[in-house]
């Protein structure tokens, strides 16, 4: 270890606060060599980089309260890191400081088939959950595309959605406890498996704060009844304006399947090109729909949603046949991400939601929006939740792109907010999105929100920079910034 | 349920009437409250008018095909189940007096039988507005089903009995209502049938939306004021609701048929179908109350050592959540649930006592001071 550090982000870590990090985890468990903590400089959203002054890897909460209170006395920054899969910065060391990361805190503690809970450490990784509940008929919902990387812990701080959340909801609907480090370092528990006693509902507050209100050191989370039976459907259409009428059609019926995506020819034909599934090239959109319960009950609402997509202009709507076909079918979809390495070096993902019947409108803006900045843009998104995933393809070396990516983006969300909509549906707000809770709420709104925060997170040392424009930390300037949009948040 | 004792009912017609009250009142030293929300026998140095939102009860928005609405907080909710009826769409939230306001019914996070199914008002509350004890008018939320920009003020607000804010809008994620709908009852011959029952329910292939129950050893017949339609009391019985289409509710009856096996399908006399039995007021928390939530795991031998202390109980057998009857308001059977629960877990509550405002966890005290510095809400 070097004996004095001054970071860059105009946070002084000294040898003595060093040596008392060592001291907790231990010099095994802790990095703050230039080269290593590149690594943690961004998480997903790869636009805005700030690297950590440390890293440590606590293996239990009681260390991460030591961490907490070491940072506490040397007024130093931290934030929490899963598996850094966040699409928004919501990992990103804004400010410096020491990145807490929890990916050693990854045991399942306890499974309870009888109550239909589970306890998990918070860098238990969001698959590993439903794997270990294979066979008992029971199984983890919110299922983000990312579920094989990402961390129940992260998924707590952006109250993640995925696919299926459309029947079953996001991460919020089945967290029934947390336990986390206060910012002021103190184990608190909030909830637990017989619900929220007779006080507010924290856990529901603490889900989706983005870790701005302490580090989740156990999560209690309710497991759900495997569905008895599934039909899955792949509808093909020939138009986006047929898809997404389809959309409109089958939702605007009253129809809740438990799972209805779209993908569109770009993101089909990288799909095709990674899995060879045969998804048909030559069609500019696919619907995925799948429902699932009583096995009296889905075929009737199959043959429903086959009419409903043929009588809105589908060429063909196709069964899967086997639970094979099905489980590639979901591969391709979750993986779509993944795929994109083959059509661009780099992309941004956008995460704006529009009510359910605006569906066929922005996609005509985004189609537009692509044009005007010559931006190529794919699309592949919850299509009944009307959260969509435009994805702006380009290169990240070519300063003028990005611009015009970030200007397309911010035109897109824009138009999402003038739809009646958001500007993220599970992805948070991170630092990426921060300048638009000013378009999204009034002055009192985020001053009610920041007395929130404060509540839980009085100095602000806790995740800063993050969710809301008043959170301001010291060294934000020094944040790479290449948003052109964003200054006045900042 | 009770109201505090009020001087003056405020009648405002508009959100920001309601800021300036409030504002008006932390200048003025006045507390408020609104209807169903406070605690009842509340006594306060200072008045306390009452805020009733009657003149705030119009939808905002309904782009049904959406399947979400807005509405005004002062709303009856029966006038909203009419509104939504007509789309068929529905809020599942159950309630024993519909003519309870929107902004009640989602203050008091009211949730009956149904909410096995379906869940509680936590998971259909999408978008707020509301007042705080400063006069601020506050948004969180929005109109879209799935929003996470912001902090979730919304399940914050839900259940929070008015002591952070007046609530003036909700916007709300709706339910298809189903074609079909069945109940049936199943009497047990002792607790460990009923509980044999119970453990089968939880591996069900069916789905059924509630799951009660009646725990009440013939010894404890004077409690029970429920018996079948052939006047035969019916010590140990499952109640069981199943909705979607006729078909779908046929087979999950047979199947449950063959997973009660040890019990004798019975007429439940005064409730004959799902939407009876869920408005009747012993299956919700009610003022008579007191209620006991534990793991589902536990609720039988809660209910079990409630027999033995002389109490008969009932409740949502799926949620573990039950209720015994106060019968001497002298506190005895709330001092008897403290006792079991403290060796089974779980929480005790009554409605009239319990209120989230008196809650000495030090976060929600500081919620509290930063929505209520001057605490002009009463609670």
């Amino acid at each position: 270890m070097t004996s004095t550090v001054t970071d860059t982000n105009n946070c002084t870590i000294t040898a003595d606060f060093l040596r008392e990090l060592a001291a907790i985890v231990g010099a095994a468990r802790l990095l703050d060599s230039k080269d290593e903590l590149l690594v943690y400089e961004c998480d997903g959203y790869v636009v805005e980089k700030s690297v950590p002054d440390v890293v440590v890897f606590p293996e239990n909460s009681d260390e991460v309260v030591a961490i907490v209170r070491v940072c506490g006395k040397h007024n130093i920054p931290f934030v929490p890191r899963g598996a850094g899969t966040s699409l928004a910065g919501g990992c990103l060391p804004v400010g410096g400081g020491v990145m807490i990361s929890l990916t050693k805190m990854r045991q399942i503690v306890e499974i309870n088939l009888r109550d239909r809970y589970a306890v998990v450490e918070p860098g238990v990784v969001n698959v590993n959950l439903t794997r270990a509940l294979a066979g008992t008929g029971f199984h983890y919902a919110p299922d983000p595309s990312s579920q094989g990387a990402c961390t129940i812990g992260g998924n707590v701080a952006t109250n993640s959605g995925g696919p299926h959340t459309l029947k079953y909801g996001v991460t919020v609907n089945h967290v029934i406890g947390v336990e986390f480090v206060s910012p002021q370092g103190e184990l608190v528990l909030i909830g637990g498996p017989c619900g929220r006693g007779n006080g507010f509902d924290l856990p529901g507050l603490f889900v989706g704060s983005e870790g701005t209100f302490g580090i989740v050191t156990k999560v209690w989370v309710r497991i759900t009844r495997n569905p008895a039976a599934y039909r899955t459907m792949l509808a093909i259409f020939d138009s986006v304006d047929d898809t997404t009428q389809a959309i409109s059609n089958i939702i605007g019926a009253g129809i809740v399947p438990a799972a209805l995506e779209m993908m569109d020819k770009g993101i089909v034909g990288a799909l095709e090109e990674a899995f060879h599934f045969g998804f048909p090239l030559d069609a500019e959109a696919v619907l995925l729909i799948e429902v699932d319960g009583l096995e009296v009950a889905v075929d009737a609402e199959a043959e429903t949603i086959t009419t409903l997509c043929k009588d809105s202009g589908a060429r063909e709507v196709r069964l899967s046949q086997t639970e094979e076909e099905r489980a590639l079918l979901w591969k391709c979809r979750k993986q779509a991400f993944g795929a994109i390495g083959r059509l661009s070096p780099s992309y941004c993902t956008q995460d704006g939601v529009v009510p359910r019947t605006k569906v066929p409108e922005i996609l005509r803006f985004i189609a537009e929006v692509s044009e005007r900045h010559d931006i190529r843009v794919v699309n592949v998104f919850h299509a009944g939740d009307g959260n969509l995933h435009p994805i702006l393809l380009f290169d990240e070396r070519n300063t003028e792109q990005v611009k015009r990516v970030m200007l397309a983006s911010d035109e897109i969300l824009g138009k999402c907010i003038d739809l009646g909509g958001s500007v993220t549906g599970e992805h948070g707000i991170g630092v990426e999105k921060i300048s638009f809770m000013n378009r999204l709420f009034t002055d009192q709104d985020l001053a009610v929100m920041e007395d929130v925060r404060k509540a839980f997170n009085p100095d602000g040392r806790c995740s800063p920079g993050k969710l809301l424009p008043t959170a301001g930390a010291c060294g934000m300037e020094h944040i790479e910034k290449k948003h052109p949009g964003r200054h006045a948040a900042m | 349920m009770n109201d505090v004792s009020t001087e003056q009912v405020l009648m405002p017609a508009s959100t920001e009437e309601v800021a300036e009250l409030l504002r008006a009142g932390t200048a003025g030293n006045s507390r408020f409250c609104t209807s169903r929300v406070a605690r009842s026998g509340m006594d306060s140095a200072t008045a306390v008018q009452r805020v009733d939102l009657q003149k705030m009860s119009l939808i905002v928005d309904y782009p049904a095909r959406d399947m979400t609405v807005t509405v005004q907080a002062g709303m009856a909710v029966s006038e909203l189940t009419g509104i939504l009826g007509e789309e068929k769409q529905q809020l599942p939230i159950d309630v024993v007096d519909s003519s309870m306001s929107v902004g009640a019914l989602v203050a008091g996070d009211i949730a009956g039988p149904r909410q096995y199914g379906y869940g509680t008002l936590r998971d259909y509350v999408i978008g707020i507005e509301a007042v705080d004890g400063q006069g601020r008018v506050f948004h969180a939320g929005g109109r879209v089903v799935k929003n996470v920009a912001g902090y979730d003020l919304c399940r914050l607000m839900v259940g929070a009995r008015g002591s952070l804010g007046i609530l003036t809008q909700v916007t709300f994620k709706l339910k298809p209502l189903p074609e079909y709908s069945m109940l049936r009852s199943y009497r047990c011959d002792d607790a460990a049938g009923l509980e044999e029952s119970l453990d089968g329910l939880n591996v069900s292939a069916a789905s059924p939306v509630l799951l009660d129950f009646d725990f009440s050893p013939d010894v404890l017949a004077r409690q029970i004021d429920k018996p079948s339609a052939a006047g035969r009391r019916v010590p140990y019985a499952v109640h069981i609701g199943v909705e979607g289409t006729e078909a779908a509710c046929l087979w999950q009856i047979d199947e449950l048929r063959n997973e009660c096996a040890a019990g004798e399908e019975i007429d439940a006399g005064v409730s004959s179908s799902v939407d009876e039995h869920c408005r009747r007021a012993e299956y919700n928390w009610q003022d008579d109350v007191v209620r006991v939530r534990t793991l589902p795991s536990k609720l039988m031998t809660v209910a079990s050592e409630l027999a033995a202390a002389g109490y008969a109980s009932r409740g949502h057998a799926g949620n573990g959540i039950l209720f015994v009857k106060k019968e001497d308001g002298d506190g005895r059977v709330r001092a008897i649930c403290e006792e079991i629960v403290s060796r089974h877990g779980g929480a005790v509550s009554e409605w009239s006592v319990d209120h989230p405002a008196s809650s000495t966890v030090q976060h929600s005290v500081r919620l509290r001071n930063a929505f209520d510095p001057h605490s002009v809400f009463a609670t």
